[in-house]
């Protein structure tokens, strides 16, 4: 990747503390999927994959988490 | 990524030869002194090869001979060549928490391939093969998917940023391209350091998912729709307990009312069972009434009774036998026609009418007319007593039309009388038994209000049948509620269902939408605030490079990467400068430099910058400057310097420099070099440890320069 992942992942990581913390550990399960899917992208460029699929199976997974966890907090 | 050492072989001009670079992060700084055609461009080309293939060749590959132009096709016309990169790579990532972690491993990489050479401008190169080691304390370990890990560590885009010919170095600026060319090239370097695409992808792909999750959740169902279902759910629960309830209810009442309806059954029964007081009441007062009649009745009998001995019929039948020898008497007398005078008129008028008695027509002077007229006149000189004797022989007749039947009258009306007197003693004495049996009863009787009983067990029946229809009203809805009620319940937790994955779904797209708010704003920072950084670090490297103070009224007073993706320089006034015309050659290598290094410095990429000939037009001041500005900004420069170009900068190299090696071609003795340098091979690159204030046997050159430089001792 050109830019370092570090750079990159700061730079979302800033944007991520704007987003609301809808659940507990949410922002670091965001930010762990947002990592994954630009590692993804990275690794498409190299080697053709089904990206698409990949990228929408990492948001329905923090979805997953989502609405687990929101499902917990509303039973409790 | 930094490089350990290279090895070549068989790469045109590079038959064997080795070079090693410095990762010493105090001394980052690796130069290769070579002269010109001393194969430094051709280093360049190989270490491209190495690591991006036969894209990263002049030409793509196509027409560029790698095989040593002096290739001996007696002995072989097949060439093996290789070139191997040894380099170290830092993988770093940061954890959730943001704590950095870093792993450094070292790589091997080889590339080779095999040219047959087929004429002096002839040949046919095969595909090269690549591979990847991974080396460790253990051992190598060959690293599977080898292109694929190499490009995770640095991407083939990322070639023309680190690796740069000085002499081509002016892409960005030069004139020789259209200004659509130059800013593509700009934008496509800028974009491919600072992952542009990976972003805009990475935000297409997301985007696409939140609008894939956008049409699914239409086919959800609506609040209102749930809501609905669920209060008839509700309606229809309430509905069937309320039926129940009242169900209960009706069964409660009807267990109450059975026991009451049979115990006031069974105390009427018990009642009944000794009598209906009520009924035996009534069956006295009639036996009474009863009673009063026969007494009634009886009195009247004696009454008729007494009246009997008092009778003419009586008379009649004592005087029977006189009453007849009168009646005798009475009808000899009328035999002789003395009586009845008393007939007389009646008599006259038959006679007139010429008709008897009996109807029959008195003919005059018929016999019968005779008769009549005869009896007339006698009767007519009859006495007062034959009339009276008329009157008693009639009224004997009439007492006694059958002496036998007076006398049977008053004894069959005795008769009869006395019967029924009898009779209705009896009677009597029946019923005053009865009676008193009756009131015996009665008084014996409990005061059991039958009546009383009957119209409250009727009442409880009637309470019963009520129930009972009620309880079968109820029992036929509750099977259809219930059945309504299942339908309901099953639409309800379909609707559920759907409702939870339609939950499910916008947790999905809430969490998507983060996703995209994420990347497309981190995007937007980097392209509102990376791009100006990439410019103002450019512009400040280029004024350091070329020792340009603005304030100081310098004819360069910036430069920058502008909106559009040009880079542009700026004179007096902010008039804009042509680098073609306007800037000198230095100038417009310095800002090649300096924009390949802000990208390097601002994208923060741990790559090496190999740079042939940076410094070429240059003085000394620049020079230094732009070495200078390398050195800091990089993470490993390899700078390829000819003699001029090290000239005047040797006390900056002497402090930053980690290695230099100096390459000789052996082809340029005696013109350039001053001894014959080993071996056969004239085309060829050989190399010698003497750095950049020395020289040695191999490097000495016949130019007088050498006078400033050090004979170094093998």
């Amino acid at each position: 990747m050109a830019v370092t992942k570090t750079k990159l992942l700061d730079a979302f990581n800033r944007q991520i503390q704007q987003i609301e913390q809808r659940c507990l550990c949410y922002r670091e399960e965001l930010y762990n999927a947002v990592a994954d899917i630009i590692e993804t992208e990275h690794l498409h460029e190299i080697q053709a994959t089904n990206i698409q699929q990949k990228v929408t199976d990492i948001c329905g997974r923090l979805g997953y988490f989502l609405d687990k966890k929101t499902d917990d907090n509303s039973q409790r | 990524m930094k490089f350990i050492e290279a090895r070549f072989r068989n790469f045109r001009l590079l038959r064997d030869l080795e070079i090693s670079f410095s990762t010493n992060p105090r001394l980052p700084l690796t130069v290769l002194r070579a002269e010109n055609d001393t194969g430094k461009t051709t280093i360049l080309h190989a270490l491209q090869w190495v690591l991006f293939g036969e894209d990263a060749l002049p030409l793509r590959g196509k027409g560029y001979r790698i095989h040593p132009l002096d290739w001996n096709v007696a002995e072989s016309k097949i060439v093996d060549i290789e070139v191997e990169l040894k380099f170290q790579h830092t993988f770093e990532r940061r954890d959730s928490k943001g704590t950095s972690i870093t792993t450094t491993k070292v790589y091997l990489a080889r590339r080779t391939t095999r040219e047959e050479v087929l004429g002096p401008n002839q040949w046919n190169r095969a595909k090269s093969l690549f591979s990847l080691y991974e080396q460790n304390d253990t051992g190598t370990t060959p690293v599977t998917n080898p292109e694929l890990s190499l490009r995770q560590i640095m991407g083939s885009n990322l070639r023309h940023i680190f690796f740069m010919d000085g002499d081509r170095a002016l892409t960005f600026i030069t004139s020789e391209i259209s200004d659509y060319d130059k800013r593509k090239l700009v934008r496509s370097a800028i974009r491919d350091m600072l992952a542009f695409e990976i972003l805009e992808k990475a935000r297409e792909r997301v985007d696409k998912t939140r609008k894939d999750i956008l049409t699914k959740n239409r086919d959800f169902p609506k609040a209102d729709e749930i809501t609905e279902a669920g209060s008839r759910v509700t309606d229809l629960e309430n509905q069937i307990k309320e039926k129940e309830t009242k169900l209960q209810g009706i069964d409660s009442d009807l267990a109450e009312l059975r026991p009451l309806i049979a115990k006031t059954d069974e105390k009427i029964k018990n009642a009944l069972v000794k009598g209906d007081k009520e009924k035996l009441k009534e069956e006295l007062s009639t036996a009474r009434s009863d009673l009063d009649l026969q007494r009634k009745r009886s009195q009247e009998l004696a009454n008729e009774h007494s009246k009997l001995f008092c009778a003419e019929s009586l008379s009649l039948h004592l005087l029977a036998d006189h009453v007849q020898g009168t009646s005798d008497l009475l009808d000899r007398l009328k035999q002789r026609g003395r009586i009845p005078r008393s007939a007389l008129p009646i008599l006259r008028e038959y006679l007139q009418s010429e008709e008897c008695i009996c109807k029959r027509p008195l003919v005059k002077g018929s016999d019968e007319y005779k008769n009549v007229a005869g009896l007339i006149a006698r009767q007519e000189s009859a006495s007062e007593v034959d009339d009276r004797l008329t009157n008693l022989h009639y009224t004997a007749k009439e007492k006694l039309p059958d002496p036998e039947q007076v006398e049977h009258k008053w004894q069959s009306e005795i008769r009869r009388v006395v019967g029924e007197r009898n009779d209705t003693e009896k009677n009597v004495n029946k019923l005053e038994t009865k009676v008193k049996l009756l009131e015996t009863t009665v008084a014996e009787l409990p005061n059991t209000d039958i009546s009383f009983l009957t119209s409250q067990l009727t009442e409880y029946r009637k309470q019963k049948t009520e129930l009972d229809r009620k309880k079968g009203g109820i029992e036929t809805e509750l099977p259809e509620l219930k059945k309504r009620l299942r339908i309901e319940t099953i639409h309800y937790e379909k609707l559920l269902k759907k409702n939870k994955a339609s939950k499910q779904l916008q947790s999905h797209y809430l969490a998507t939408a983060d996703v995209f708010s994420v990347i497309d704003k981190a995007y937007k920072a980097i392209e509102t605030s990376e791009i100006p950084e990439v410019s103002e670090t450019m512009n400040r490297f280029f004024l350091d490079m070329i020792r340009s103070a603005p304030e100081q009224n310098a004819i360069i007073r910036r430069a920058e990467v502008t909106k559009e993706y040009d880079i542009a320089v700026y004179g007096p006034e902010e008039r804009t400068l042509n680098p073609d015309n306007d800037l000198n050659g230095a100038s417009r290598r310095a800002l090649t430099l300096a924009f390949i290094l802000a990208l390097t410095k601002v994208s923060g990429v741990p790559a090496p910058n190999v740079v042939d000939t940076p410094l070429g037009m240059m003085d000394p001041l620049i020079k230094q400057s732009v070495l200078a500005t390398l050195v800091s900004n990089s993470v490993q420069p390899i700078l390829f310097l000819t003699r001029s170009e090290i000239r005047d900068c040797e006390d900056f190299l002497d402090e930053h420099t980690g290695l230099v090696t100096t390459l000789v071609n052996p082809a340029y003795y005696p013109t350039k070099l001053k001894n014959k340098p080993p071996g056969d091979s004239f085309c060829r690159v050989i190399s010698c440890s003497c750095n950049h204030r020395q020289y040695c046997d191999t490097c000495e050159l016949i130019d007088s320069t050498e006078s400033s430089l050090q004979r170094r001792v093998s």
